[in-house]
C-alpha cells in the first residue's frame, strides 16, 4: 500500500518549485487513478515479457518474482455465491436452467477456475462446441472446461461462466466451484474538508493506493508527468518521462 | 513422496477402520411436557432443567475477541428445539443429547481410492458383525458413514470394500489424468519444449497414445468365455479391436487353440423369387436373408475338421506332400463376420467352452484410464511429438527429435512388457540341444 497523502505532497513539492504551479485534490484524483491503473495494467505485460529472458536464481532481485509478487497483492479466492443464473441473469435454483455462474463484481482478470481441485480450462464457445463432439477431447470431471460471457444489467457489467464436466455443473455445485481471479485496484482518493477555502486532507474517508510499496516513486513521477500536462508546462512533463524512461531502460535491460 | 497412497489396510482389506466413542460428550435433559400424541407426532420439544447442554459451535464475528474460543454455552430453560423428524415423547422424559460427530465417520482417500460412489459398494461391520444397510447411511459429498445410533465406545467400526470393487496391483498402472498432469508440469511453460498447449490437445494425443500402445505394446488382459451356443456364434465383445486367441477348453481347463478359415464366410443373402430375380419390398430396397446358405451349410457340415483329420490319420502311410499347415489341425476352425460383430465356428466345437482373448484400446469402460508404468515413458514421448508435429513453426529438428524418442521409448517399454525372465529363458532353452527328430 502506498500513502496517498506522501504521494501528493510530493507531487506539490516538485510542482511548486519555482512557482510552476498546483494541481487541485480532484485533479489530483483522477491522475492518481489513472497512474495507478496505467502502473498495474503494465504489470501484465511486464510478466510476459520477463518470462521470455532468463531469469536469475536470486532471492529478491528476479525481475518475473518481483512482478508476480506484485500482483499477487491483488489475487483473491473464492467459492462462487451459491446462486446459479438463468440468461437473463436472474438467480436460478432449478436444475433445468443453464447455469451461469456471475463471477464477483471486482473481477480484473480470472486466473484458476476448480471444480473439487480440478482445474477448468478456458474455451471459446465454438471451441467447447467442437470439443465435446470428439469422445477423447469431450470435458470429464477431472478435465473440465468453461465459457465465459458479458452481461449487462443495470448499467453494471457481470462476467458469467457456464462450467462443464461430464455434465453442465448446476447451481448445487457451485460451492465446490472455486475462482482464483485478479481484483482490481480500490479507486485510490485523497479525501478533504473544505476550511475556508482550502482542502484540508481528511485520513479517515482516504483510499490509499493499493499497489505494492515499491510503487511510490513511479506514481509520483507519473502524476508529475500528467500534471505537466494540466499546467501547461513541458518541462516537468519532460523530466518526469526522461525519468520514467531511467528507470523502465534500467529495470527492462 | 511416496507414490504410494493407499494405507496397508486399504490395500490389502479394502477397509479403513474407526473406534467407536459412544455418548462422549453427550447430555440428558428432562422434557418439559410432552409432545405429539399417537397418530399424531410432533416436532416441538420443550426442555427443562438444561443447564449442562453444551452445544459445539463456535461463534465469532464483530466484537468478539479472536483469540477467545467462544462457543454456545447452554440453552436456557423452557427453550424450544425443533427435531428433524417428528415424534411422540411424553412429559418428563429424560432425553440423551449426543454430539452427532459421534455416529459419522468420514472414509479418507488414503483408505479407498477412489470413494464409494454409493451406499452398496462397502459393508459395515461393528465388532465383525455386518451391519443392515438400514443402520447407516453414507453421503457421497463428504464421504461420511453415518450411523442412525452412534455405536458405542470401544466398538470396532471397519467399512469395507466388495471384492468386485478391489484394485489389487493398480501400483503397476499410472491413471491418464496423473499422465496428463505430469506432462504439463514437464514439458510445458515457458523455456520448455512446449510454450503453451491445451488440455483437451494433451487429453487427445495422451488416449491416442494409450490406443496405440495398447495395439502392439502393452499386454493385452482382455478375454470372455462363455459356451457356444446352438447358433455357433458369439458376439464381439463390446470394447473388441481385434483378437489374440481363440480357443476351446478342455476337460482339463487347457485352452486348445483354434484357427481361423479362410474358406468360408457369411455373405449377405439376396433373397430371389422362383425366376431368380431379385425380391424388392415396398420401399424399393433389397430383401435380405436372415441367415446366408454359406453359413447353414458351414454350420450343418458334420465332416469336421477334426473328423477329416482323424480320418487322414487313419491312411496315414507315407509322407505327406504338399498339405496345407492352416488346415491341417483338428481343433476346429472359426471366422469373424465383422459386418455381423459376430465369430462363427466350425460345428465339431458345438457345446464347447469358448475363451476369447482380444485386445481393446484401452480406453472404453468408464473411470480414468490407466496405462502400465513401464510404457510411462513412452506415453509422454508421443504426446510431446504428437503436439509438436502437429504444430507450424516448430523446427524439423525438434520434431524428429521427438519422433526418434519416442520410437525408443516405446520400444523400450515393448522389450520391457514382453516379460522376459532370463531363468524361463535358460528354462525353454534347455531344449534347445535335442535332436530334431523328423
Amino acid at each position: 500500500m502506498v500513502l496517498i497523502d506522501t504521494v501528493y505532497q510530493k507531487v506539490l513539492n516538485i510542482l511548486n518549485k519555482e512557482q510552476r504551479g498546483y494541481i487541485t485534490p480532484q485533479e489530483f484524483n483522477l491522475l492518481a487513478n489513472h497512474a495507478q491503473m496505467d502502473i498495474f495494467e503494465q504489470y501484465f505485460y511486464d510478466i510476459n515479457q520477463f518470462e521470455r529472458v532468463h531469469g536469475n536464481q536470486t532471492e529478491y532481485s528476479d525481475m518475473l518474482d518481483i512482478t508476480e509478487s506484485r500482483i499477487a497483492l491483488f489475487e483473491t479466492s473464492i467459492s462462487l455465491d451459491g446462486l446459479g443464473r438463468k440468461t437473463d441473469n436472474a438467480v436460478s435454483t432449478n436444475d433445468t436452467d443453464f447455469s451461469y455462474f456471475s463471477l464477483p463484481t471486482d473481477t480484473y482478470r480470472i486466473g484458476v477456475i476448480s471444480y473439487k481441485n480440478n482445474e477448468a480450462e478456458r474455451v471459446t464457445q465454438n471451441e467447447y462446441l467442437l470439443l465435446n463432439s470428439s469422445q477423447l477431447t469431450k470435458p470429464t470431471n477431472t478435465r473440465l472446461m468453461y465459457v465465459q460471457n458479458g452481461y449487462v444489467a443495470s448499467n453494471v457489467k457481470y462476467v458469467k461462466i457456464r462450467v462443464f464436466g461430464l455434465n453442465e455443473l448446476k447451481h448445487n455445485d457451485d460451492s465446490d466451484i472455486t475462482i482464483t481471479y485478479v481484483r482490481k485496484p480500490q479507486k485510490a482518493e485523497w479525501a478533504y474538508t473544505n476550511v475556508n477555502g482550502n482542502p484540508l486532507y481528511n485520513v479517515a474517508n482516504t483510499v490509499n493506493f493499493d499497489l505494492h510499496e515499491s510503487e511510490e516513486n513511479e506514481l509520483v513521477i507519473k502524476i508529475l508527468a500528467l500534471s505537466g500536462i494540466i499546467i501547461k508546462d513541458p518541462s516537468v512533463y519532460q523530466v518526469a518521462v526522461t525519468e520514467e524512461n531511467k528507470n523502465v531502460q534500467q529495470e527492462k535491460s | 513422496m511416496a507414490l504410494q497412497t493407499l494405507t496397508n489396510e486399504g490395500y490389502y482389506r479394502g477397509s479403513q477402520t474407526f473406534l467407536g466413542i459412544g455418548n462422549a460428550n453427550s447430555v440428558s435433559i428432562d422434557t418439559n411436557g410432552g409432545v405429539g400424541s399417537a397418530g399424531s407426532p410432533s416436532v416441538d420439544v420443550t426442555l427443562d432443567n438444561v443447564a449442562g447442554l453444551v452445544v459445539g459451535m463456535l461463534v465469532t464475528g464483530n466484537g468478539l475477541t479472536a483469540s477467545v474460543a467462544y462457543k454456545i454455552a447452554e440453552i436456557t430453560n423452557g427453550t424450544d428445539i425443533k427435531l428433524d423428524v417428528a415424534a411422540v415423547i411424553g412429559d418428563d422424559v429424560s432425553l440423551t443429547f449426543i454430539p452427532i460427530t459421534n455416529a459419522v465417520f468420514n472414509l479418507t482417500t488414503i483408505h479407498f481410492d477412489p470413494l464409494p460412489t454409493k451406499i452398496g459398494e462397502f459393508s459395515v461391520y461393528i465388532n465383525n458383525i455386518i451391519q443392515t444397510t438400514g443402520t447407516y447411511t453414507y453421503t457421497v459429498a463428504t464421504s461420511a458413514v453415518e450411523f442412525v445410533t452412534a455405536p458405542a465406545a470401544d466398538d470396532t467400526i471397519s467399512v469395507e470394500l466388495g471384492d468386485a470393487d478391489r484394485e489389487f496391483g493398480n501400483y503397476q498402472h499410472i491413471k491418464l489424468n496423473d499422465i496428463i498432469n505430469n506432462f504439463l508440469i514437464a514439458y510445458v511453460g515457458e523455456g520448455k519444449v512446449i510454450t503453451k498447449v491445451k488440455k483437451a490437445d494433451v487429453a487427445f494425443h495422451a488416449q491416442r497414445a494409450i490406443q496405440e500402445l495398447n495395439y502392439d505394446t502393452l499386454r493385452s488382459s482382455k478375454s470372455q468365455e462363455i459356451e457356444i451356443p446352438p447358433s455357433l456364434t458369439m458376439a464381439l465383445p463390446h470394447d473388441y479391436i481385434n483378437y489374440t486367441k481363440v480357443c476351446w477348453v478342455d476337460n482339463n481347463g487347457l485352452e486348445i487353440p483354434m484357427y481361423p478359415t479362410l474358406h468360408t464366410s457369411n455373405p449377405k443373402g439376396i433373397l430371389q423369387d422362383s425366376e431368380y430375380r431379385y425380391i424388392f419390398d415396398s420401399q424399393g430396397d433389397i430383401t435380405e436373408a436372415g441367415t446366408s446358405e454359406t453359413w447353414k451349410k458351414f454350420k450343418d457340415d458334420k465332416s469336421s475338421d477334426k473328423e477329416t483329420i482323424e480320418s487322414l490319420s487313419k491312411s496315414n502311410t507315407g509322407g505327406r506332400f504338399g498339405i496345407d499347415p492352416t488346415i491341417a489341425q483338428g481343433n476346429g476352425t472359426f471366422f469373424i463376420d465383422l459386418n455381423g460383430g459376430r465369430i462363427h465356428f466350425s460345428s465339431n466345437v458345438s457345446g464347447k467352452i469358448i475363451t476369447l482373448h482380444y485386445i481393446s484400446d484401452g480406453l472404453a469402460e468408464d473411470g480414468d484410464a490407466v496405462v502400465h508404468k513401464f510404457a510411462e515413458e513412452a506415453v509422454y514421448k508421443y504426446i510431446a511429438h504428437g503436439i509438436l508435429s502437429t504444430r507450424i513453426q516448430i523446427p524439423e529438428y525438434m520434431i524428429n527429435r521427438y519422433k526418434k524418442e519416442r520410437f525408443a521409448a516405446v520400444r523400450k517399454a515393448k522389450i520391457r512388457l514382453s516379460n522376459l525372465k532370463s531363468q524361463e529363458l535358460a528354462q525353454t532353452m534347455r531344449g534347445k540341444s535335442k535332436q530334431i527328430k523328423h
